[in-house]
């Protein structure tokens, strides 16, 4: 089987190419729309608080007001024409030095609750892959 | 000739290794919280990665201030041999990997007498993540390795013409996970350069009667997530010549990897390494399993 190869040099050569070629802005259309993300943020609140790892992050935490800036945020970067009006993320996650290992228990947490509201995979995978460039003003702040 | 379930699977070197290493670091209070999946597998020279290339991630899930360790095994069946090996690798702060492995070789033809037909290596490895990360920012997780080498049973290597039986290898990986790859599917690529004087990675021996130098070779790896459970990948690997007049094939692998959670993964490949030990069409199946307690 001498195809190995030619299709591991054909992975990697086209594979990053394809990378983030996506037509940009159906991703809040792929996620239900409105309702679709009220859903979402309803599902992701839902598992941050019954995550043992992290649920201690946001016991104080007003639940209606997180939603709607989490709504915000979501609607904006997927496209849905939403303004954020919270503080931006640097601020927002000031003086709180959240590690890596947090930060990636709420991208689990976000996944999870993705799936559990019935999001496909792909559109899974485009919004994180949106959420992730937030990372740097998150973590160690 | 012995089988390889014959003999003792040299547990005291690994039961050892494994305590020293877990007693001297206090383990027992590790953070492992990197995303799952993102250790990879144990490669079968015990090297986070996939099954035989290694990788840039290091084993388990720590992050920093972390510690994690892992419990790896595979079995390859080729036409006329077979390579089972047993992995413990530890991993501090997603900075620092060690990794001890015990490879046991068999060889399943008749070979002139006086040559044994069962070869074990050891393999010490030491990995550090030099620069970026799999995921996130704007660079690739970048690392750099090397392998000690030592093989136990050198008669054959030394029948075929190796100069030495022990050896080591250094390497350089950059391992890149993109979240929205083709088909909006995560995608890991991975690519690495490696010095090395081994042959067939060490199994016959290091340096030969026609190289003996160090020589730069090239591997590969990519992956497709159908999800965060599931891919599917291919990988390469470049071997030298060095031994006259045996011919030496890169090796290439299919295989289809399964994370069914963070504590465990399960890789099943379909292997050709070519032409190996003076026999061709070397091609088999590969299973390897990893445990993260």
């Amino acid at each position: 089987m001498r195809l190995l190869q030619p299709a591991l040099l054909a992975l990697l050569v086209i594979g990053p190419a394809c990378t983030g070629t996506h037509r940009a802005d159906r991703l809040y259309a792929d996620l239900g729309g409105s309702t679709g993300v009220a859903g979402l943020v309803d599902a992701v609140v839902a598992e941050l608080h019954s995550d043992p790892r992290i649920r201690h992050l946001f016991a104080e935490t007003d639940d209606a007001w997180f939603k709607a800036r989490l709504n915000e945020q979501i609607c904006k970067i997927a496209g849905g024409g939403c303004d954020y009006t919270g503080l931006d993320m640097a601020a927002a996650h000031s003086g709180m030095d959240l590690s890596e290992a947090q930060f990636n228990y709420f991208v689990e947490d976000a996944r999870r609750a993705m799936t559990r509201a019935g999001i496909r995979i792909g559109a899974q995978n485009r919004l994180l892959a949106r959420l992730a460039r937030m990372r740097a003003e998150v973590v160690h702040q | 000739m012995r089988h390889p379930s014959h003999r003792n699977f040299g547990p005291a070197a690994i039961g050892l290794y494994l305590l020293a290493i877990m007693t001297a670091t206090g383990a027992q209070a590790a953070e492992h919280g990197r995303l799952p999946a993102t250790g990879g597998a144990l490669s079968f020279q015990g090297a986070a990665g996939g099954g035989i290339v290694p990788m840039a991630v290091l084993a388990g899930l720590s992050t920093d201030p972390g510690s994690d360790w892992v419990l790896g095994g595979s079995l390859l069946t080729l036409s006329d041999f077979d390579l089972a090996t047993l992995s413990f690798a530890a991993s501090f702060d997603n900075r620092v990997e060690v990794s001890l492995t015990r490879q046991r070789f068999g060889i399943d033809f008749d070979l002139p007498p006086g040559l044994p037909g069962q070869i074990d290596q050891n393999i010490l490895g030491a990995k550090l993540r030099l620069a970026g990360d799999l995921i996130f920012g704007g660079l690739p997780q970048i690392s750099a390795g090397l392998q000690y080498q030592r093989v136990e049973d050198f008669e054959l290597a030394q029948a075929l013409g190796a100069r030495d039986r022990d050896g080591v290898d250094l390497y350089v990986n950059a391992t890149r996970l993109f979240l929205n790859g083709p088909w909006q599917r995560n995608f890991l690529v991975n690519a690495g350069l490696r010095a090395s004087r081994a042959n067939a990675t060490g199994l016959l021996g290091f340096g030969g009667d026609r190289h003996s130098n160090y020589r730069l070779l090239g591997e590969a790896s990519a992956a497709l997530f159908f999800n965060p459970q599931w891919a599917f990948g291919l990988e390469y690997r470049q071997q030298p010549a060095n031994l006259d007049g045996i011919a030496a094939s890169d090796w290439a692998d299919a295989f289809l990897a399964w994370f069914p959670n963070r504590h465990a993964s399960l890789v099943l490949a379909y292997t050709d390494f070519g032409s190996l030990a003076g026999r061709s069409g070397q091609r088999g199946l590969f299973l390897s399993f990893s445990l993260d307690p």
